[in-house]
């Protein structure tokens, strides 16, 4: 069970997509991208919804098969189709072209990697998959080893962290990129190269992006944007992260890497 | 090695995928990013001073490595993964931030006399002669040399001293050596961390 996982799944989806249609009338940059976030949180919401009951005995990238997901596609396609970018319009018209032996594969190459593979053409993938991974994760074993950083679930590279209120502090946990799961995980610790010494770790924030920072490292040059929900409790991690994305950029311009995507930004 | 079209869908757009934005307009993203006013703050694991407990703490400060900004302490939080206290802090714990940077920190010495209703500010030397005078005369008044048996103790009963939480060790090291000179039994410098 993934700490603050005990909702239901629709409701969950629901409330990202509600913090997604608020978020966009509060930030202009991206309030595009939020209003298509919406819509696509909505569609997940009705996958997750439809997603298999979880076994308790298999590892989770084991319980995923790409026949399960290829249906949720054309759904997806239509979404795109009705409010979109030109270019991801375009990138959704070719993909369907193809059809389904490719969409399998793309799937199977999502399943397959700790970390999510870049690329646009990857967004339908991981779209219609990540609704199925974490209803899984909320039953799956958790895995016997584990790298340092890696989600005990799905062993996938953690996309974002959070600060979550623990006392008068916030206790750190990293969302999974693949299966969305959440695990507790030390504060000044790098989950990329394990780097400790504290002057080596320095978090980048905005003013005018409060209660998310870039949690960096100067040893690997990798970050963990972070969503501080002591600092704001109404923040949902997924959709916060997408309306913050300038921070991303900022970081990019720095020469840091993010550790993992999210749907939106490598 | 050929690259197949197939294979150019899945990587050639990986490079740029972070300044696209799945073809959403970036402009308005990148204005923002760059009027973001951005600030570096580390993250310093200490061990709050006040009382025997020993409660893990937090430090942050913030500052941006240059070399004529002065790192500044902004804020002081109760350290999530620390066994003893699990992010919790008492009132004091919780206000050390203020123990650090202190706009009400006294920066020369004050005297209220006796029947004074007011602190006065006086010179250092000044405070020195009076404390050592004044010292001088109680220990002169109420040193010990033989108890009622007659057993040597040379001790000094009118002086106690009682010293703060956050001292530094090398000025407790000076407060023990200085009393314990003088003959005062009754110190107690609160160095118990």
């Amino acid at each position: 069970m993934t700490p603050g996982a005990q909702v239901g799944v629709a409701a969950q989806w629901e409330r990202r997509a509600q913090r997604a249609e608020e978020l966009a009338g509060q930030h202009a940059a991206t309030s595009e991208i939020l209003q298509f976030y919406a819509r696509i949180l909505r569609l997940q919401g009705e996958i997750a919804a439809h997603a298999p009951p979880a076994k308790t005995d298999a590892p989770l990238r084991l319980q995923l098969n790409a026949a399960q997901i290829t249906p949720y596609f054309p759904p997806l396609f239509a979404a795109i189709d009705r409010g979109a970018p030109t270019e991801l319009r375009r990138m959704a018209h070719e993909v369907r072209e193809r059809g389904e032996d490719y969409w399998a594969e793309l799937i199977a190459d999502v399943i397959q990697k700790p970390e999510p593979p870049g690329g646009t053409v990857y967004f339908f993938a991981r779209v219609c998959a990540q609704p199925f991974a974490e209803a899984i994760a909320r039953t799956a074993p958790r895995l016997e080893h584990t790298r340092q950083g890696a989600c005990p679930w799905c062993d996938g590279w953690p996309m974002l962290a959070l600060w979550r209120p623990e006392g008068d502090g916030g206790k750190r946990s990293l969302v999974c990129s693949f299966c969305l799961g959440e695990w507790e995980f030390r504060r000044i610790l790098c989950p990329w190269c394990g780097e400790e010494d504290e002057k080596k770790l320095p978090r980048y924030s905005a003013e005018d992006l409060p209660a998310v920072h870039a949690a960096v490292c100067e040893t690997c040059r990798k970050y963990v944007k972070t969503v501080d929900l002591t600092a704001n409790g109404l923040a949902e991690p997924l959709v916060d992260d997408v309306a913050t994305v300038a921070l991303d950029l900022w970081a990019a311009q720095y020469g840091y890497q993010r550790l993992a995507a999210n749907l939106f930004v490598a | 090695m050929a690259v197949t079209r197939r294979d150019f869908l899945k990587t050639g757009v990986a490079g740029t995928a972070a300044m696209t934005l799945l073809g959403f307009d970036s402009k308005p993203v990148l204005a923002q990013t760059a009027a973001l006013k951005i600030s570096r703050t580390t993250e310093t694991r200490s061990t709050c001073p006040y009382c025997s407990v020993s409660c893990g703490v937090i430090i942050h400060t913030i500052g941006d490595k240059a070399k004529n900004v002065t790192p500044q302490v902004v804020h002081v939080e109760g350290d999530p993964d620390h066994p003893i206290n699990r992010g919790t802090l008492c009132p004091k714990g919780a206000s050390l931030q203020q123990d650090i940077a202190n706009p009400r920190r006294l920066l020369k010495p004050q005297v209220r006399r006796p029947g004074a209703t007011k602190w006065e500010d006086i010179s250092w030397d000044q405070a020195i002669d009076e404390i050592a005078r004044a010292t001088k005369k109680t220990r002169d008044a109420t040193f010990m040399e033989k108890d009622a048996n007659g057993k040597t103790v040379n001790r000094c009963e009118g002086i106690a001293f009682s010293g703060g939480c956050t001292d530094t060790n090398e000025f407790n090291w000076l407060v023990v050596k200085t009393m314990r000179s003088m003959g005062v039994c009754y110190l107690e410098n609160q160095a118990r961390v």
